[in-house]
């Protein structure tokens, strides 16, 4: 019996290494096991990203990550590019016929970079999404020529340290520990465990996740990045002049840089952090949407949501994610088709 | 791969089961290769080095026995050269070009020391002295060269005490290997309690009074004294509870497969002073330094002066194996010096001798000097730059009230509470009770459980990983 244990250990402790050493395996599994089944299924984004972060019981709100289905658009002949993030491809159905006056549609992540190529004999146009969070680290010029035009493609090692490069990659994966937590821990049947420890950190100690923070009317969930005027990422990072000026320079220079690539028309659009619009807080969110809009030096065009999003922000975004909800990407669609229609 | 981390309790899992389903014989194999795996989480290709290490070792060793004469100290020497070389390398390069070039340029000369840019090869001045360890035992004939490669290759390797100790002998180690370890379930149990201690040590004690210590030293400029003395005196309480929860898994890991590694810690928050301290803290490093170099250089049986003079040049090089800046120096300087005092002040007068005390509260006045001594040395260890002693010091003396911990009230009642358990436990020497293997389930259930609701998981590393 015991050596059955002990066999029983090993295989166990073995398949646990080997599945979260491998994206590939980890994909398998959230595919197979988590997703489908009834018994396993996972808790870490059913109740959305945050709380899946957090575990705080108050924000356990059932939601989905489903696409909206929105009206169909006249179509044109534009070819439309858009770089974006989980806010576009986790709520809006990336069809060309959603978008006003646009036959084909290329959907672009900022996480899976590649060429942009605009289509000949047609007009192209190209959207570059961001969220605030990440604008001051995204556009720039030299990371989208990198990221996109393969500057950056990781260099093949050779000899010794090509040896220690692939023993890393075959063996240990840089995200092993996270991987390890989800596939062990990453059911609901944790659940409990995981609250209960969340909400006695919480009420005792004034503790959640490191990267979560509870806003100050205790009703959303907030990344913590976007609060911490620390960050270039945070609602509240009181940037220098030189910073704006460095920002708006960077825009201008993308722009450019798609035009002579063959996109007739680019537009930024950077979506405002939860937290901004939301205005949970007692501290005022620094004015980088204003300061973009109105730069004197300003030359591109920008597609600003944040005024469409503010006026029912309660309603268009999640307690509990970092996200819009449905009802706040279906705004923004339509406000992005009224901008896509104007000649 | 660290040990409060999930990977090395799958890793260990697999180790265990694997190890036990194995026959005798391929047990050391076994552990070879998962020590291997273990290492390599880190840099992988840093495993050259160790093996370096290994082959130089090994082979010195196996001529040093049959050698006669110079030869074998000859012999000696160069497997010492070659492992200090390796440490000096990877270790004090930098810090030797930093001094140098200082130096030369003070002489108004001109230096330019090339730059290394790698990383410090994790645990390497533990495995290193660990391995010299064996040839100079070879040396001094109190063991036999080990014939076999691979059963070498894990003396240095066993991954338990791989990165931070306990320094092993080779004595007590090499005849374990070889031996065979059926299963005893006591002791497989009383080995997971001692891992459930040191996670207890690290993840509840160590980590969250982390929180409180790094919010005030990393913004000394905002403190007041109280705040810093607090700090002061829990980073005593961090560093211990770090180092001697690493060392508990360690020990408790291995005890688990059969194998008794030497304690590292007694108690030494309880020292008398601090020759005592010592005798109680990394007793491994302590008795190292103490048969090969302390008493190599004539320990106490020589002329007074040059007794102090040993005992501060093995502080010296105590604080330098730490680590490769002026403020482990300085640390090893205090620790030497405090000793010298209390030896000249007990030679002085008598009736001081810590050993010669009677009363209880005497007996805890030395203690609690002791500690205060010994966290005050601590602040080197924590502080590596002049400007942050500068700032310390000008906070040490701003009146209270501008200072705050980091934590909430509550919390850190929690963390004074868990620092007064630790204390308790050892006074009242439970932590030995804790590791009889009776009532094995539910302490197993508390532990977890306090561990899990309580601990802090975000993967801190041990203090002591960078030596």
């Amino acid at each position: 019996m015991r050596k059955v244990l002990a066999y029983f250990l090993v295989l166990l402790c073995l398949a646990a290494l080997v599945i979260s050493q491998s994206s590939e395996l980890m994909r398998v599994w959230e595919n197979r096991v988590y997703a489908r089944n009834q018994v396993l299924w996972s808790d870490r984004y059913t109740y959305g990203d945050l709380y899946g972060l957090s575990y705080l019981p108050t924000f356990k709100i059932p939601h989905e990550e489903a696409l909206i289905q929105p009206k169909v658009q006249a179509r044109g002949n534009h070819h439309l590019s858009i770089i974006g993030d989980s806010y576009f491809y986790s709520y809006l159905p990336m069809q060309a016929q959603y978008f006003h006056g646009v036959q084909h549609l290329e959907f672009i992540s900022w996480s899976k970079p590649k060429a942009l190529k605009p289509l000949s004999g047609r007009p192209n146009r190209l959207l570059i999404e961001v969220v605030e969070r990440n604008a001051f680290v995204n556009l720039r010029l030299s990371k989208i020529k990198a990221d996109f035009y393969g500057a950056s493609l990781p260099q093949e090692s050779h000899g010794l340290w090509g040896l220690n490069a692939w023993i890393q990659e075959t063996f240990y994966h840089p995200n092993q520990e996270s991987q390890l937590a989800h596939l062990i821990f990453g059911t609901h049947l944790w659940s409990k465990f995981k609250e209960g420890k969340a909400a006695w950190n919480y009420q005792v100690f004034d503790r959640v996740d490191p990267g979560v923070q509870v806003s100050q009317d205790g009703q959303f969930l907030y990344l913590k990045e976007t609060l911490d005027p620390k960050l270039t990422s945070s609602s509240f990072y009181p940037y220098s002049a030189q910073e704006l000026q460095a920002l708006v320079m960077e825009m201008n220079a993308i722009q450019e840089f798609f035009k002579t690539k063959g996109f007739q028309e680019v537009y930024f659009s950077i979506l405002p952090n939860p937290v901004r619009v939301l205005m949970t807080e007692a501290k005022p969110t620094n004015r980088l949407f204003e300061d973009v809009a109105q730069h004197p030096q300003a030359r591109f065009q920008w597609i600003d949501a944040r005024p469409i999003l503010q006026a029912k922000a309660r309603s268009y975004f999640f307690q509990s994610d970092s996200h819009w909800n449905q009802a706040g990407a279906a705004a923004y669609l339509s406000y992005l088709n009224q901008v896509l229609a104007k000649p | 791969m660290v040990f409060n981390s999930l990977h090395f309790l799958v890793f260990f899992g697999w180790m265990t089961g694997a190890y036990f389903v194995l026959g005798h014989r391929w047990r050391p194999y076994l552990l070879l290769l998962g020590s291997c795996y273990f290492y390599m989480a880190f840099m992988p290709i840093y495993i050259l080095i160790l093996g370096f290490t290994i082959l130089v070792d090994y082979w010195a060793a196996r001529w040093i026995d049959q050698a006669q004469g110079h030869q074998r100290k000859a012999l000696l020497i160069l497997s010492i050269l070659a492992n200090v070389g390796v440490l000096a390398y990877f270790k004090y390069y930098a810090f030797i070009g930093q001094n140098l070039t200082w130096l030369v340029q003070a002489l108004g000369g001109q230096l330019t020391w090339p730059p290394l840019s790698i990383l410090l090869p994790i645990g390497l001045s533990f495995h290193t002295f660990q391995a010299m360890s064996y040839t100079i035992e070879v040396y001094r004939g109190k063991q036999a060269p080990e014939r076999n490669f691979w059963m070498y290759s894990l003396y240095v390797m066993y991954f338990p005490q791989l990165v931070a100790g306990p320094i092993e002998r080779p004595q007590n180690l090499l005849p374990q290997f070889h031996s065979t370890h059926a299963w005893d379930a006591n002791r497989v149990r009383a080995g997971l309690l001692q891992m459930l201690w040191g996670f207890f040590k690290k993840v509840l004690i160590a980590d969250r009074l982390a929180v409180l210590v790094d919010h005030v030293y990393g913004d000394l400029s905002h403190q007041d004294g109280f705040t810093i003395g607090m700090a002061t005196l829990l980073y005593s309480f961090q560093i211990y509870g770090d180092f001697s929860g690493y060392s508990d898994i360690a020990i408790g890991a291995s005890k688990v497969m059969g194998i008794e590694l030497m304690r590292n810690f007694n108690a030494p928050y309880l020292a008398k002073s601090i020759p005592d301290f010592w005798r109680r803290w990394h007793i491994s490093l302590s008795t190292w330094f103490k048969d090969y170099v302390y008493l190599s250089l004539g320990g106490n049986r020589v002329p007074l002066p040059r007794w102090y003079f040993n005992i501060l040049v093995v502080f010296v090089l105590s604080g330098i194996w730490h680590g490769a800046s002026w403020n482990f120096v300085i640390w090893g300087c205090l620790h030497g010096l405090f000793q010298i005092l209390g030896l000249s002040l007990s030679r002085l007068f008598p009736s001081l001798n810590p050993a010669n005390l009677v009363s209880v509260w005497k007996i805890r006045l030395y203690q609690v000097w002791t500690f205060v001594l010994v966290s005050l040395a601590w602040v080197f260890f924590r502080l590596t730059h002049l400007w942050e002693i500068k700032a310390y010091l000008k906070a040490l003396v701003r009146l209270p009230g501008q200072g705050s911990f980091g934590l909430n009230p509550e919390e850190l009642c929690f963390a004074l509470g868990l620092v007064g358990l630790l204390l308790w436990t050892e006074i009242k020497s439970l932590d030995q009770a804790w590791l009889r293997p009776k009532g094995f389930v539910w302490k197993c259930g508390l532990a977890i459980g306090l561990l899990y609701f309580f601990g802090v998981f975000d993967l801190k590393t041990f203090i002591y990983f960078q030596f």
